[in-house]
């Protein structure tokens, strides 16, 4: 139950690309092909291991309805990742991704982490965007590019891991001050506060996730 | 100012001041009326000047005509009449290269030169009269330039020339050589008006450049600081006896040592002369040219050094000043928040008991850190409990929904103070009222009905309903009806088992609901929100009730358990879990009812 960091993120995008999948997929490592709307915000939490770490990831799952932007967008505040989600199969959750972008940018603090994730891949055969695309605008906007599938569970976990070693590693490099909440970490009771001045040894790349708590 | 700068300077002055010269003919017969001529003569002359040529061959001639002309006016000192005529010749000429480079170079000569003018007038001996030319050169200028320089230079300029015409006129024959200087003034005057209007041609500048560096020689000879000091004195001390009191104030007015202010001005505006005139004319001239302000310097020394000895003075004085107020400024500062300077004193360590304060300080915090300590471990111990509670509260994410609901809160509640901040007066008032009103509907009372318990999870399913049917939002509890449900036939299965197990059950069971509710009542404000019609009454009344329901569902819960506990024996242990059960409840109870403070500004929202 102890951990050292505590991250929060938010799962943001187009209304039906599967962010609640993603989370429930992470979080309880199963598939629910037909999911309730999300209603406002939704959380899902889970324990990851990064060099030597516990790390707790206290995910905000937002609803990508139009008519809860304007409260997903308070909600924004104080995350220090996020995963900005469309559906390969559908062209117009792609175009909204500027859109969602300068939302997040605009209400959340500048050293956020943002992962683009292009879901569904396990749909191929009805893919309307190229994996290029989504790499080049992730290249254009200074973003981790990654496909997953949420009912294959490929690359579920890294997504969300290495958005989180990201996170860990501008915490080694001081960009994150730890002590502001507003930054979307905060130090669990097991840590001493000197440790986060020590620079990590590096990440260990087989992180292991402890499950959900 | 030996005689042979004084010979070369007569000599070369027949060359060079002769086009002035030409002038002063026209002017010496009739004072009074004819410097009206003479101006429009000079005037005619810088055309001239300009023309070259047709200059170069009058000279000698206009000299011829004015030592007749002096001849003629003269109480025979013709030789030292002509002197005075070379001399004032030069000087005129500077002054009219000077009123031609608009009257500028004048303004280096320093008020105090006037008092030279007087003299002149008294004058029997020729060298006087050299000094006297000399100076009255200078205080004819040095007016000008005091007059110039001071605001009132045109309303001033006139009355001078005006007394100037009156005064020599009526003493043309002792007063020559003042005469022509004061004509020239007036002249002078005049043209300086007339050459500000008319923009000097570059040709007669230059011309006026050749000319300048002659009458320096002239400067250098007569203008000796001490013999003009000597003269400025005596000008003073005799400035009554030939001279009427009106001129005598005009030349009041300028003399006296000049505002140090006043002189670096004078340079400045000297330095940019030169400046401008470097625009103008060849490299050479230049520094010819600088050569005769040098000159024109040296003869204000005096002046000058009364300057910068009074620039020193307030140089030194002013620094002094800035050094105490430094010093007391200081003062004030190390002796804030410490009057006697004994912190100070300690931080410098100059008192003496140092090594045993320290080890004072060194034991008591020793002391306190063995109590704080001390304090720790008790803390710890209560805590745990504690931290159970909130863990278990924030593993079923009802801190999470809780801050959720927080967010919500705290964004409704500035755009609300946006709302407020445009309006004023009548408006204002009445979205104020409106405000208190939403929150006067939101006073949930006296929760505290005790042993109004609810009776099983049927009740509390058909309470919710009846609590959120003017709510206008579909809330789904089914979640905590479940929860209720599962534990109390949990709870009734249970037999045999340690109370401490009992305890932890109805934990868990009283986090998870509290978790629930909250984040029921998250669901419920952000649907709120997401409303495009409220009935804030209803919304309030709805809320309230609910607020009640779960506070009297979190009770019941610490109820159950509690009454679970009383079916065993009664030792400390039981009595102090129901006591520890009843606690949880109380502030699950007190989450949920912050939880629904928090819908005050959401509400307001929507009244607003």
């Amino acid at each position: 139950m102890s951990y050292a960091y505590l991250f929060k993120y938010i799962i943001i995008g187009d209304t039906g690309v599967g962010k609640s999948c993603l989370l429930l997929q992470f979080t309880d490592k199963r598939f629910q092909p037909v999911h309730d709307l999300t209603i406002g915000v939704e959380f899902g939490a889970r324990m990851i291991t990064i060099d030597g770490k516990q790390i707790k990831l206290q995910i905000w799952d937002t609803a990508g309805q139009e008519a809860f932007r304007s409260i997903t967008r308070s909600y924004y505040r104080g995350a220090a990742g996020a995963l900005l989600v469309y559906d390969i199969t559908r062209r117009e959750t792609f175009n909204h991704l500027t859109t969602w972008l300068e939302d997040a940018r605009q209400h959340s603090n500048s050293n956020m982490v943002i992962m683009l994730i292009g879901n569904k891949s396990d749909l191929d055969s009805r893919r309307e965007v190229k994996k290029e695309e989504g790499e080049a605008f992730a290249r254009e906007h200074g973003l981790v590019f990654m496909e997953t599938s949420a009912r294959t569970a490929a690359n579920v976990e890294e997504a969300f891991i290495n958005t989180a070693k990201e996170i860990y590693e501008k915490i080694q490099e001081g960009v994150f001050d730890i002590n502001n909440e507003a930054n979307g970490i905060k130090i669990g009771q097991q840590h001493s506060p000197t440790n986060p001045s020590l620079p990590g040894a590096g990440n260990q790349g087989g992180s292991t996730s402890s499950g959900c708590c | 100012m030996s005689g042979s700068d004084s010979d070369s300077f007569l000599s070369a002055d027949e060359d060079y001041s002769s086009p002035k010269a030409q002038i002063k003919p026209a002017n010496s017969p009739n004072a009074s009326l004819g410097h009206n001529k003479s101006v429009k003569q000079k005037k005619l002359q810088c055309h001239d000047d300009a023309g070259g040529i047709v200059e170069e061959n009058k000279p000698r001639l206009s000299t011829e005509e004015r030592t007749q002309d002096n001849n003629n006016s003269d109480d025979g000192w013709d030789d030292w009449d002509d002197d005075d005529d070379n001399q004032n010749n030069p000087i005129s000429e500077k002054k009219l290269s000077a009123e031609k480079s608009k009257g500028q170079i004048e303004n280096s000569t320093l008020g105090a030169l006037d008092k030279a003018k007087p003299s002149n007038d008294n004058d029997g001996d020729g060298w006087d009269d050299w000094g006297d030319d000399e100076d009255d050169n200078l205080s004819v200028e040095t007016s000008h330039s005091e007059l110039k320089t001071a605001s009132k230079t045109k309303t001033q300029m006139p009355s001078l020339s005006t007394t100037a015409s009156n005064e020599p006129g009526n003493n043309v024959s002792s007063s020559y050589d003042t005469l022509p200087v004061l004509r020239e003034l007036q002249s002078d005057s005049r043209k300086t008006q007339y050459t500000k209007d008319h923009k000097t041609e570059t040709e007669r500048r230059e011309n006026e450049i050749v000319e300048k560096p002659e009458s320096s020689w002239g400067w250098k000879n007569w203008g000796g600081v001490v013999s003009f000091l000597s003269n400025a004195t005596e000008g003073v001390s005799t400035l009554t006896s030939q001279v009427s009191q009106g001129f005598c104030n005009v030349l009041e007015n300028s003399i006296g040592v000049p505002d140090p202010e006043e002189m670096a001005r004078i340079k400045h505006e000297e330095e940019k002369n030169q400046t401008k005139s470097t625009d103008n004319s060849g490299n050479e001239k230049i520094l010819v040219k600088k050569d005769s302000k040098e000159d024109l310097i040296r003869s204000s020394v005096g002046n000058l050094l009364t300057g910068v000895t009074q620039i020193g003075n307030k140089v030194i004085t002013g620094g002094l000043d800035t050094l105490e107020g430094i010093g007391k400024k200081t003062m004030t500062i190390l002796q804030e928040n410490d009057p006697l300077l004994l912190n100070k004193r300690k931080l410098l360590g100059l008192d003496g008991d140092k090594p045993v304060l320290s080890q004072i300080l060194r034991e008591a915090k020793e002391k306190s850190e063995e109590t704080e300590n001390k304090l720790k471990q008790i803390q710890k111990n209560s805590y745990k409990k504690q931290l159970h509670f909130e863990m278990l509260f924030d593993h079923y994410h009802g801190l999470v929904h809780l801050e959720a609901l927080e967010m919500l809160s705290k964004q409704s509640s500035l755009k609300l103070q946006s709302l407020l901040e445009p309006l004023t007066g009548k408006a204002l008032a009445e979205m104020q009222e409106t405000l208190n009103e939403v929150k006067e509907l939101c006073d949930l009372g006296e929760l505290d009905e005790e042993n109004d318990c609810l009776s099983g999870a049927v009740d509390l399913k058909e309470k919710l309903a009846a609590a959120t049917e003017d709510l206008g939002i579909e809330v789904d509890f089914a979640e905590l009806v479940k929860c209720w449900e599962g534990n109390s036939t949990s709870l009734a299965k249970l037999e045999d088992v340690e109370p401490q197990e009992i305890y932890n059950k109805a934990l868990r069971c009283l986090a998870e609901t509290t978790a629930l509710i909250v984040s029921k009542m998250h669901k419920i404000a952000e649907l709120i929100l997401i409303q495009d019609h409220h009935s804030t009454a209803n919304e309030a009344d709805s809320l309230v009730q609910l607020t009640h329901i779960f506070c009297l569902h979190l009770r019941s819960i610490a109820n159950l358990f509690g009454a679970k506990l009383n079916t065993y024996e009664t030792t400390e242990e039981t009595s102090s879990l129901i006591t520890s059960i009843f606690l949880e409840e109380s502030s699950s109870s007190s989450y949920v009812k912050s939880a629904f403070q928090l819908f005050i500004p959401i509400l307001q929202m929507g009244a607003a």
